[in-house]
């Protein structure tokens, strides 16, 4: 018996999901599982004798060690946050550590190049003040901070390309 | 005919061409290398550069490599530099034809504040904004006093959203404009911005003209592209389902007499905005065949890229305003790589999978293929899907059920978004307008209620392919050989 127990969240609300080799439980309801493969990418998965089609858009993993999972579900698109016992200890050390308590990472939304830096360490700011410019698809994108505060650090030079998640910035939050 | 543009434009044009028999030549960024319209063309040249100011941007090389391969016409698509008159003007002196309207009619009606002075000169109503166009914020901030807040910049050159800001309050209006003119400097090659009174509620209504070299001009039944996210259209329609048929020949009639003013041939847009109580505004041209052109194309059996070649090569217009037919109704999504989770912003990857639909009343153009990378450089429009139905009700179910078959992984799309809005109430009864798409609206769409099996079978779903991805930590999908799948496998094997 290879059993695996996770929480899955969505709008607010969680569900503990049990999974052995061919069943799944979510909180009361019992399901038969059968999973085929369509493609790398897609999944037929059989539940209690109906069939839905997963395909997976997107998996992210969190620093938290939980991860986003996004997938169409029959063209319907769902975002679950998926995490295991694993995920929750992680989750609740990294509550407890002291330390970085009042510093704010601005990290990239999505990759791009750095078009012009806006504010200099030492400013102060408030929500909304504008930090830099993130200039991708011909778009410019105005990275913004989200709450009052002083510029701790800027950790990247105008005309850099930054990965999505990449740290931008850090802000003393007060 | 050298093809000026990438992705699904360079595609659709391509398509045409071989349809009417004229040998082609695409041209190539190097992150395009293998992309469909490269390989659609009966010749393609590289022009050696990876961002856009470097290759379908940059008029030397295209006009050198026209001048190399010997081409008789160049069709600039959309975007680029099909609005961009010097190029035109620059095409015309090389002695080829530039597929689009004379370079004197695209400086003319392309920069958006010489526009609004010629249809100001006919009486077309319009917007109350700025006469000119400015480089410096602060001269702009000067003539704006005179307006009320929200106001709209837009860059002179403009189209596409690009270069295009909303400013709430005065202390916002500085900002904006330096990024909406820095943005407009870098898609449109010019940094000049004017300044538009925002109307809070509109309908974004076009009408579709067709002109030939003698000044004759029809046009189209309108478009309705009302649905909108950062002043972009997501989803357009024909016709309108606020416009009746005296509004459609009225604003018919008026984009007619200001191409005809113009001098304008070849196919163009003029762009309104009309307001609850059905009054139109003019807003501006738009010198090229647009994006939603296909829309247009359903409901009148015509194909437009085809009549925008005759015209250019001479022909007088081979039908009459009476000849234009008004057919059913279509729709089109636009499926741009994007997150609505993120606001919309681009979204990056392989496209893992990418399974356009088919069927009755669909038609899909796209210039993707799965396993091509998108990346940073270029537009983030995946592909377009056009439906037409005898009415609105059936373009819509087949809309419905064409993005539920478009299966696309590695990169977020707007295709679950648009399928949601779709089959909204207020979509379905064409309440919108184009403020439709709010924070709001976001959020219910990720939080939309679903059946409690269809939940938990996401659910399931994602805990199994989360877990398969543990293994090596890189993105889900890989075939990787967890203890749980491959006996799975076995058993049902």
């Amino acid at each position: 018996m290879n059993e695996r127990k996770v929480t899955v969240a969505r709008a607010g609300i969680r569900k503990s999901l049990a999974l052995t080799d061919a069943k799944a439980i979510i909180e009361d309801r019992s399901y038969e599982v059968n999973l085929r493969r369509i493609t790398p990418w897609s999944v037929s998965l059989l539940l209690n004798g109906t069939v839905f089609h997963v395909s997976c858009i997107r998996v992210t993993r969190l620093p938290s060690g939980e991860a986003d999972v996004e997938v169409l579900i029959n063209g319907t698109y769902v975002k679950y946050r998926v995490s295991d016992h694993r995920a929750e200890l992680l989750k609740s050390m990294l509550k407890t550590l002291p330390g970085s308590t009042g510093d704010f990472e601005i990290r990239a939304p999505m990759p791009g190049l750095v078009s012009r830096i806006e504010c200099a360490p030492g400013n102060s700011v408030e929500p909304g003040t504008g930090i830099l410019i993130l200039e991708a698809m011909k778009m410019e994108n105005e990275i913004r901070a989200s709450s009052r505060g002083t510029v701790k650090e800027i950790r990247v030079r105008q005309g850099q390309n930054v990965e999505k998640d990449e740290v931008l910035a850090v802000l003393e939050i007060t | 005919m050298l093809v000026a543009n990438r992705g699904e434009i360079a595609v659709r044009i391509l398509r045409t061409c071989r349809d009417m028999g004229i040998r082609t030549v695409a041209v190539f960024a190097d992150p395009d290398r293998l992309a469909l319209h490269v390989e659609l063309a009966d010749e393609a040249y590289a022009l050696d550069g990876v961002t856009a100011a470097e290759s379908y941007l940059d008029q030397e090389k295209i006009l050198a490599i026209a001048g190399k391969a010997s081409v008789d016409a160049i069709h600039p698509g959309y975007g680029y530099l099909s609005e961009n008159h010097a190029f035109a003007a620059a095409v015309e002196k090389a002695g080829i034809r530039f597929i689009g309207p004379p370079s004197k009619a695209i400086a003319l009606l392309g920069e958006k504040t010489a526009a609004r002075k010629l249809a100001r000169s006919l009486g077309i109503p319009m917007v109350q904004g700025s006469a000119d166009a400015f480089i410096k914020a602060e001269d702009a901030l000067a003539c704006a006093e005179g307006l009320r807040f929200p106001l709209l910049l837009k860059a002179a050159a403009g189209g596409g959203g690009k270069g295009m800001r909303i400013v709430h309050d005065r202390k916002e209006f500085v900002s904006a404009f330096k990024m909406a003119s820095s943005e407009a400097q870098k898609a449109f090659g010019d940094p000049r911005v004017y300044v538009e009174r925002y109307l809070a509620n509109p309908h974004h209504v076009e009408i579709q003209i067709l002109a030939d070299t003698s000044g004759r001009v029809v046009y189209f039944p309108e478009r309705d592209c009302s649905l909108q996210r950062r002043h972009q259209k997501l989803v357009e329609e024909s016709p309108s389902p606020i416009v009746d048929s005296d509004l459609r020949k009225r604003m018919g009639e008026v984009a007619a007499s200001l191409a005809g003013a113009a001098g304008y041939f070849n196919a163009g847009t003029v762009e309104f905005l009309v307001d609850d109580e059905r009054k139109f505004y003019f807003l501006e041209v738009n010198t090229r065949l647009q994006v939603e052109h296909p829309v247009t194309e359903a409901v009148t059996g015509f194909d437009l890229l085809k009549e925008q070649i005759l015209v250019a090569e001479g022909h007088p217009l081979s039908f009459r305003q009476e000849d234009v037919p008004l057919r059913g109704h279509a729709l089109e999504c636009r499926i741009y790589a994007e997150d609505p989770a993120n606001d919309f912003f681009p979204s990056t990857g392989k496209l893992n999978l990418f399974q356009p639909p088919s069927g009755p009343g669909v038609r899909v153009d796209t210039g993707a293929r799965e396993g091509d990378i998108v990346d940073v450089h270029f537009d983030p429009l995946l592909a377009k899907v056009i439906t037409h139905g005898s009415d609105r009700r059936e373009a819509l179910q087949r809309m419905s059920r064409a993005l539920q078959e478009f299966a696309v992984a590695g990169v977020h799309t707007t295709i679950p978004f648009c399928k949601y809005i779709l089959e909204s109430s207020i979509f379905v009864e064409a309440k919108h307008t184009t403020q439709l798409i709010n924070k709001g609206v976001l959020q219910d769409f990720l939080n939309q209620s679903l059946d409690t099996v269809i939940l938990d079978a996401a659910a399931i779903g994602s805990a199994l392919l989360e877990s398969e991805q543990r293994v090596d930590g890189t993105l889900v999908g890989r075939e990787t050989r967890t203890a749980w799948r491959s006996r799975r496998k076995e058993q049902y094997r």
